[in-house]
């Protein structure tokens, strides 16, 4: 089955950001295909490279890179719900003339049409922390 | 876009408490200018939504209301309301911004099933 997940829980605030996680784990360890993952609204927490929590709790931003750069998962996140909650890669970085950038390697900022799209080519549309 | 669904938007929050009544406006939009079916409902809180003479900005949050007369201009034409959840907040279709098909739960249950995409938010 052809699989996409859209993901609207912030880490350490939603428990659907885990969720999220852990059914892309389970989806792939049966061969299902991941079509794309997208972030929105504080979904797009997960692409941040700066989230530091404490050693003995699970780094879930850290998690997703891992599982997205081992699996070559097209995972997305929008960019203007990123921009909004800052979450930006270099090239926002320097259009808006911020101090820095922080999203992920393995993660690209596009539009909202990827969620469209993710519909219309996948089996299923899952949403988490709706 | 080679292939198209019929996308159902489930509007379920109050405005103003979370970003997701303007988020997924957003996404109407967008689905609407990528030119798929797309339908929308709204239920629970997320009626409250819908009400005239919205004004935020004493909680310095624009007022996402004034998106929704661009539903009809992209030419977004079904838009549901579950009547049970008007009901149970006493509103009535007068008290909403744009006008509504109101809806049965049992409808509104027909709705999820015959469309091929559900987003809910």
């Amino acid at each position: 089955m052809k699989y996409s997940l859209a993901s609207y829980g912030a880490p350490y605030a939603s428990q659907a950001a885990d969720t999220a996680f852990s059914f892309a784990e389970a989806a792939i360890a049966r061969d299902h295909e991941i079509y794309r993952l997208f972030f929105y609204l504080d979904g797009v927490h997960n692409a941040s490279s700066l989230a530091t929590p404490p050693q003995d709790e699970s780094n879930l931003p850290a998690r997703w890179r891992e599982l997205v750069e081992a699996h070559n998962i097209d995972a997305v996140v929008c960019i203007a719900a990123g921009l909004r909650r800052g979450v930006l890669d270099e090239v926002e970085q320097q259009r808006y003339e911020k101090t820095g950038s922080n999203l992920n390697d393995g993660f690209t900022l596009s539009g909202l049409g990827q969620l469209i799209d993710a519909g219309t080519h996948s089996d299923r549309l899952i949403t988490f922390g709706a | 876009m080679s292939e198209t669904k019929s996308f159902l938007i489930v509007n379920r929050k109050a405005p103003y408490a979370s970003a997701f009544a303007k988020e997924a406006l957003d996404v109407a939009l967008i689905a609407a200018a990528f030119g798929q079916q797309l339908s929308i409902l709204f239920m629970d809180d997320g009626v409250y939504q819908l009400l005239k003479q919205q004004d935020p900005s004493g909680i310095n949050q624009k007022n996402s209301s004034q998106t929704l007369p661009m539903l009809d201009m992209y030419d977004i034409k079904d838009i549901y309301v579950e009547a049970a959840s008007l009901q149970a907040r006493n509103l009535h279709t007068e008290d909403l911004l744009i006008p509504v098909q109101v809806i049965d739960s049992q409808a509104a249950a027909g709705l999820m099933d015959r469309h091929n995409i559900l987003l809910n938010f």
